[in-house]
């Protein structure tokens, strides 16, 4: 167990590094954006005097690497500054965070879930008909870009066959049939591209896992080919399936902004692209690291359920010496 | 191997289709200027006019031809998704070659590095940075091909992973290659066909992406028609028109999906080495003509099914044939065999003899695609044939009446689950016990099969495991169900001599005790010295000698089984003296040959071996009378139907 929790510190350090180094990434990049920041904000009628007064509170006259330094330590407790609109950072990330999460997480369920089915379904009908059509389906599905996807969703499947409601998001607590209504379609449009990716990379593994000597030496024992399916063969073959939804966290969230765009979600997405374009730069950075956040919590949950599904990865992380 | 023209051939009706597409998209991105079309007239009577002959994909809301517009559109994507691949090819290539080949501090800092990467919400930025340093086609082709080195870093690193720690890299380290020559000499051609066929697929990716950034207004200036472009400005008229949309969506959907199908395809083609797969044959087809080609006759000799309580299994007239990418294999060609009950029968022969593939068509373990169906055959257990059941119903009988143990220790243990949970499943399956049980009889099991401290062992994984210790839990699950036959598949070739010695010192204890059958199958001779009961040698997918192991080592008549006890190390033997190796290799087992398999590299054959197959039979009266042993082989010489004068004595010894 000792080993065990050396590894989760030596785990979380580095998903640390890696909050580290988004935020620090983005402050340089918005660092390189041209123009005066001050006179963004103000305007370019404004006074010099004001200009100075802006930079002064916003520590634009010190270096940038001391800027980042004071965000960081900030951010460490909590405070994640004031957007140009005078709402607390933090207010309206713990606005946006529930419905990207709740986004992302439907998404991604739904995909494993998608991909799950069709595998096993397929990999029990290996080479027949039905396998090289799902085969051909998953294809499909990754070839759609996802602003085609939903564009095609919001003219059938909301505009012409009304079966889902395209403006209104009520709760799930106020309306509970009414939320997921709403929620269908942008979380179909995230999921199916990536129920794709993910049929192919399970199918593939589990195709590759059917071949091993310990499946043959399972049905030597007799046992049915169902049980060998879900008992031997499916928890080898979800390791790199596992990883990918694990590494496609951030892409969903940050990439959820053409669906949330699309359905009109208010998500962490549209938050970043709404605050770059009003150059309220201390919101791009809390949005940044809210994205990063999550993408660094859920990727250590993938780690420590990558470990208890693989002994042979707990030996070579706990074991090593190197 | 000619690589060039296997390359071209065989890439299936998707794959043509799919690189049909792709050059048609191409002709379109070259030539755009120089076709009939006309991208900019707008028919302003026309506006939002459906497909029709005059606008094969309809008009816009500004009365432009759409079809004009997704051909002009096909230069930009192209140099776009093409630019930026290259971009991300190049940059994210070199760092996941050095990082993957150099490890070490650099590999790590570039793993979290390509973590943050992947924290980072790229689209967003790739949206902001356009839109901030100007719409160009060269800003989006740059954006793009920024944000997507770290893909091909991950892919790259991955693919040099796989190859650092093999030999000929290695080797090529180890004599003091300079690095610049290893990474580009030895690794770079092997990472690159998997490398390649990921960029297709990103030239894909990017443009999506790019009708994504044509979406937010940050995609290419209004001047410049994209795909994405055309999709993205037809938005707002999608649902009064969904023409507009829906015609250039199929275009870049078809085009990816194109792009998708060359990059798995090059990936298959490239891992088969160029060699197409067979095609798989579909359920109940009708006969195909390869295969109808020329079946084994029947062996007259069958007999009427015998329930010789003495006989635990026995094989008759077996026939095992496989298709394969070069034709059908003939891996078994009309075997018999008997194993008695209590005995253990060893099965000797090369590898490529066809004894695994014999083992496994015992128990049905031999995939039906690869394997011609319907041969002659019979495998009787229990007054049934074995060969006759479907799958289904074989599994009452493996495991629970005849079980098998593999032979890579390593492989043939599930590696993700415990080796007590993997002893009682076949108990619970077969047996009907609870868990807690079939747990305990897991750890019985694994005493009886001598695994020191069974009750810590049943919680072990196979990688904590010794190759020996692994052997022996692979036997415990073989004998979880209380099985009457083992077959055992080269259990012992895999570990070192006193390992092997002790395993079959277990399985001779289990025959004892357990009155188990067990077929032991080796390609070593010396290993059932003094085991076995009887011996039969294979060759060739025959048998060529069986009888008693005292017998066959005695007097052995095939030159075959002569010459597998001459290659035989022995501890009487005079040092230095040489060993005598079987000078050849076993037959390509594609075609029927007409004399005896071993005829060619046999050193006593006379005409008449390469011209008719000796049949396996006891010996002539004749050894009765001079008093040798009686067991059964397939030699002309040993059958005394060749002259003493005409076979060359001087090579028997």
């Amino acid at each position: 167990m000792g080993e065990a929790l050396r590894w989760l510190l030596r785990r979380c350090v580095s998903l640390i590094g890696v909050l580290l180094l988004v935020t620090l990434g983005t402050s340089a990049l918005l660092e390189l954006l041209p123009g005066n920041k001050a006179v963004a904000i103000l305007g370019t009628s404004a006074t010099p005097e004001a200009i100075k007064i802006v930079e002064k509170n916003l520590n634009l006259d010190r270096p940038f690497i001391v800027r980042y330094g004071i965000w960081t330590e900030r951010a460490a407790q909590g405070d994640l500054g004031i957007g140009r609109d005078g709402e607390l950072v933090s207010a309206s990330l713990k606005q946006r965070i529930p419905t990207s999460l709740e986004l992302m997480v439907s998404a991604q369920l739904l995909a494993i879930a998608l991909a799950v089915g069709g595998a096993i379904y397929a990999t029990k009908r290996a080479g027949r008909r039905a396998d090289r059509t799902l085969s051909t389906a998953a294809f499909g599905m990754v070839a759609l870009p996802q602003f085609v996807l939903g564009l095609l969703f919001v003219i059938y499947l909301a505009g012409k066959w009304k079966l889902f409601p395209l403006l209104t998001h009520p709760t799930f607590f106020s309306d509970p049939i009414g939320h997921l209504r709403s929620i269908a379609l942008p979380v179909m449009t995230l999921a199916v591209p990536l129920a794709g990716i993910y049929y192919r990379i399970l199918r593939t593994d589990l195709g590759a896992t059917m071949q091993a000597d310990f499946i043959t030496r399972a049905r030597a024992s007799g046992l049915s080919e169902r049980r060998i399916l879900f008992n031997h063969a499916l928890r080898p073959s979800s390791l790199s399936l596992l990883s990918v939804v694990g590494l496609n966290t951030a892409a969903v969230l940050g990439g959820a902004v053409i669906v949330e765009n699309l359905f009109a979600v208010p998500g962490l997405g549209r938050l970043l692209l709404e605050s770059v374009a009003k150059r309220d730069l201390v919101k791009v950075q809390g949005a940044v690291l809210a994205i990063a956040l999550i993408y660094v919590v859920v990727n250590l949950f993938v780690d420590v359920l990558l470990q208890l599904l693989d002994p042979r990865v707990r030996a070579a992380t706990s074991g090593s010496v190197s | 191997m000619s690589p060039q023209r296997t390359w071209l051939k065989g890439w299936g009706v998707s794959g043509t289709i799919a690189w049909a597409w792709i050059a048609l998209i191409v002709v379109a991105a070259v030539a755009a200027r120089h076709l009939p079309i006309d991208p900019i007239r707008q028919h302003l009577s026309d506006a939002l006019a459906a497909p029709s002959w005059s606008h094969w994909f309809g008009t816009n809301s500004r009365g432009i031809d759409i079809f004009s517009l997704v051909v002009d559109g096909a230069r930009t994507s192209m140099i776009v998704g093409i630019g930026a691949i290259l971009i991300g090819l190049t940059g994210g290539a070199t760092i996941g070659l050095i990082a993957g080949y150099f490890r070490g501090w650099l590999d790590r800092s570039m793993l979290i590095a390509l973590d943050a990467a992947a924290a980072f919400p790229a689209f967003a930025a790739a949206v902001a940075a356009v839109l901030f340093w100007g719409k160009s086609v060269r800003n989006v082709t740059l954006v793009l091909g920024i944000l997507t080195i770290p893909l091909f870093a991950r892919v790259m690193r991955a693919n040099t992973l796989q190859y650092v720690e093999r030999d000929f890299v290695r080797a090529s380290r180890m004599i003091g290659a300079k690095h610049r020559r290893v990474l580009l000499r030895e690794l770079l051609p092997n990472v690159a066909v998997p490398v390649l066929s990921y960029s297709l697929v990103g030239v894909g990716l990017i443009i999506a992406a790019e009708g994504g950034l044509s979406f937010f207004g940050a995609g290419v200036p209004d001047s410049v028609t994209t795909w994405g472009q055309v999709i993205a400005s037809g938005r707002s008229q999608a649902e009064r028109a969904p023409h507009v949309v829906l015609l250039p969506a199929l275009v870049i959907f078809l085009t990816i999906l194109a792009l998708n199908k060359i990059s798995e395809l090059v990936i298959v083609r490239w891992v088969s080495g160029g060699v197409p797969m067979p095609k798989q044959k579909r359920r109940s087809a009708p006969d195909e003509p390869s295969v109808v080609l020329d079946r084994p006759t029947p062996s007259p000799t069958a007999r009427p099914i015998t329930d010789d309580p003495e006989v635990a299994v026995q094989v008759e007239d077996l026939h095992v044939w496989l298709h394969s990418p070069f034709g059908v294999v003939r891996a078994v060609n009309g075997v018999d065999l008997e194993l008695r009950r209590g005995q253990m029968l060893a099965l000797v022969g090369e590898s490529g003899s066809g004894k695994t593939m014999l083992a496994r068509s015992l128990l049905g373990l031999v995939p039906t695609p690869p394997l011609v169906p319907d041969l002659p055959g019979r495998v009787l257990f229990d007054g049934m044939d074995l060969l006759s059941w479907g799958s289904k119903s074989l599994q009452n009988v493996r495991g629970r009446k005849i079980a098998m143990v593999f032979q890579d220790p390593m492989t043939q243990l599930d590696p993700v689950m415990r080796v007590g949970a993997q002893i009682a499943e076949p108990a619970m399956v077969h047996l009907g016990l609870s868990r807690t049980l079939a747990m305990r009889r897991a750890v019985d099991l694994l005493a009886e099969v001598g695994v020191p401290d069974p009750e810590r062992r049943v919680r072990a994984y196979a990688h904590e495991l010794s190759g020996g210790l692994r052997q022996r839990v692979a036997i415990a699950i073989a004998l979880a169900a209380e099985p009457q036959v083992l077959i055992a598949d080269e259990p012992t070739s895999a570990l070192d001599v006193t390992v092997q010695a002790q395993l079959l010192d277990l399985l001779q204890t289990l025959r004892d005790d357990r009155g188990l059958s067990v077929l032991f199958i080796t390609h070593d001779l010396g290993v059932v010295a003094s085991r076995a009961d009887e011996v039969a040698v294979m060759y060739a997918g025959r048998i060529v000698e069986r009888g008693t192991t005292a017998d066959v080592f005695a007097d052995p008549r095939h030159p075959y089984t002569r010459a597998l006890l001459g290659a035989m190390p022995r501890i009487d033997n005079r040092s230095h003296q040489r060993l005598n190796t079987i000078v050849g290799t076993p037959p390509v087992l594609l075609f029927e040959q007409a004399g005896c398999a071993f005829a060619p590299r046999c050193t006593v054959a006379v005409e008449l071996c390469t011209q008719r197959r000796p049949m396996l039979q006891a010996e002539t009266l004749l050894h009765y009378v001079r008093g040798a042993n009686a067991h059964d082989s397939a030699c002309w010489l040993a059958h005394n139907e060749v002259s003493a004068v005409e076979s060359p004595v001087s090579a028997s010894d």
